[in-house]
């Protein structure tokens, strides 16, 4: 009980901060309203297997509110910790009887858990909703294809974060932060026109590791008996490039964790 | 800690108040006809026999954001039926019960289409009586689907009908929409209740009485 009301106090004053009445509220209003806008179930054929279907209402149901969320993930960045940082709060905080890695933790669980939470939740009920008949038998679908869309936003949230603690300025981290967030969305267009112009899979597949819904659209492309499909990825590949993706993001976030213990200096 | 709890609840409660209000707007955006989608025929019945309706968009599955729009008129009491599979594995199974002699598989002996209905009752997304002469239905399925739509004359006389069927487009089907927002709504505020009066008391503790100044009683 000791070290936890501490970390009980950072954790609240950060949700406190992150998510001030009404930004939480407006932000589930809005994530559920926007999910349904852009949702598309594409040509609708019976020789097609259900699992493709499932797919495509899934990924364009989150294209809006994927691109919300990112920024959402950006914001409680710049505001939360870079703010911190920028002002010199961050060495009241410092002065708990806390550990400098659970601080951190308590910072994260309010920038990064609960933004997926409200997401995700907002996600899963507008999918309940519009088609429970589709989600119920395919789950594993719609978890995959969200372990996959999530990757980048999550991956440059945590460069934005080690930048912010490095620069010590919120504002500009996030800046490079939108900046690679939108790099990256376009890299994934133009690595599959150079994939096809070079007729090789190596920038499919090198980019795949970054940009993880890559792969998962081939894979579920592919399931289509008259798709002419460039790259055909198996299964247990598609689940491999999601991995690695995250693999990228735990490094980072070790890397802040690291940073932020040994050598901030607040 | 009491306090943390009822912010907590209150917080979950405005969001669940939040989604609701979301619903509610969706319900309220109305559908759009689909395109080249509107098909009306009139079919005479003759006793105990049924048809199956024919539009060529029936050959596509719909989505749940596809719906159909079906009104009939007869001039006596119809059985109407909406059966979630294609029109061909309807035909398929009644030609595979039909004698030689019968040709046609358009106008067939209702007891058939009996036999196939006990046979695969989950099948049956809809089904209805022409109460008045009248019936009219919006059905949107909950998934990909083949529909096909089945008027069955089970009186002693000639039935005519005529009907119209229409594709619909939808952002959400606004019954599935509104329905969980009749719990949300509710729900929500009357846990934001406790919330709201924790916050209405925190203001009225910290409103500076003092600093308001009486100016109409000050000397001129």
């Amino acid at each position: 009980m000791g070290k936890c009301k501490p970390f009980l106090e950072i954790l609240s004053s950060s949700l406190h901060g992150d998510y001030k009445f009404p930004i939480l509220e407006f932000l589930a209003f809005l994530f559920l309203l926007s999910s349904f806008v852009f949702t598309s179930f594409g040509f609708s054929s019976s020789e097609v297997p259900e699992e493709y279907f499932v797919y495509r209402m899934t990924s364009s149901l989150m294209g809006l509110p994927l691109f919300i969320f990112a920024m959402l993930l950006f914001k409680n960045i710049s505001s939360g910790i870079g703010n911190d940082l920028e002002k010199g709060t961050m060495q009241t905080i410092l002065a708990y009887p806390l550990k400098r890695r659970s601080i951190l933790t308590a910072k994260l669980i309010s920038a990064f858990v609960a933004a997926t939470l409200l997401f995700l939740g907002m996600q899963f009920s507008a999918l309940y909703i519009l088609a429970p008949d589709m989600v119920a038998p395919h789950l594993q679908v719609v978890l995959l294809t969200y372990v996959a869309y999530m990757s980048l936003p999550l991956l440059v949230a945590s460069i934005t974060l080690l930048l912010t603690l490095i620069l010590r300025k919120g504002t500009l981290a996030v800046v490079i932060g939108l900046m690679l967030f939108f790099l990256f969305s376009t890299l994934s267009s133009l690595v599959s026109l150079a994939a096809y112009a070079m007729d090789s899979l190596l920038p499919l597949q090198l980019c795949s590791l970054l940009v993880p819904n890559i792969v998962m659209d081939s894979y579920y492309s592919s399931l289509q008996p008259m798709a002419n499909i460039f790259w055909r990825p198996s299964f247990s590949e598609a689940l491999l490039y999601s991995g690695t993706g995250y693999c990228f993001t735990a490094v980072i976030l070790l890397l802040s964790y690291l940073y932020f213990s040994r050598r901030l200096n607040a | 800690m009491k306090r943390r709890w009822i912010i907590l609840l209150g917080r979950i409660g405005a969001v669940l108040v939040a989604m609701g209000l979301a619903l509610i707007l969706l319900s309220l955006i109305p559908p759009v006809k689909d395109q080249g989608t509107d098909f009306t025929e009139m079919v005479s019945l003759q006793p105990q026999t049924f048809s199956i309706a024919n539009p060529f968009f029936l050959s596509y599955p719909l989505d749940p954001q596809h719906g159909m729009c079906v009104s009939a008129r007869a001039d006596h009491t119809v059985k109407v039926y909406l059966l979630s599979v294609g029109r061909t594995y309807v035909e398929e199974w009644v030609a595979s019960r039909l004698s030689d002699t019968q040709q046609s598989v358009s106008t067939l002996n209702a007891s058939l289409l009996e036999e196939f209905l006990k046979s695969y009752p989950n099948l049956v997304a809809w089904q209805e009586d022409t109460i008045n002469g009248k019936v009219e239905v919006q059905y949107v399925p909950t998934k990909i689907v083949n529909m096909t739509l089945i008027f069955s004359n089970w009186g002693a006389q000639n039935a005519d009908i005529d009907y119209n069927i229409r594709l619909l487009r939808f952002m959400v089907s606004n019954e599935r929409a509104l329905n969980p927002a009749k719990f949300m709504v509710p729900f929500g505020f009357a846990l934001t209740l406790p919330w709201l009066n924790l916050l209405r008391k925190r203001r009225k503790d910290i409103s500076p009485h003092f600093l308001i100044a009486d100016y109409s009683k000050a000397p001129r």
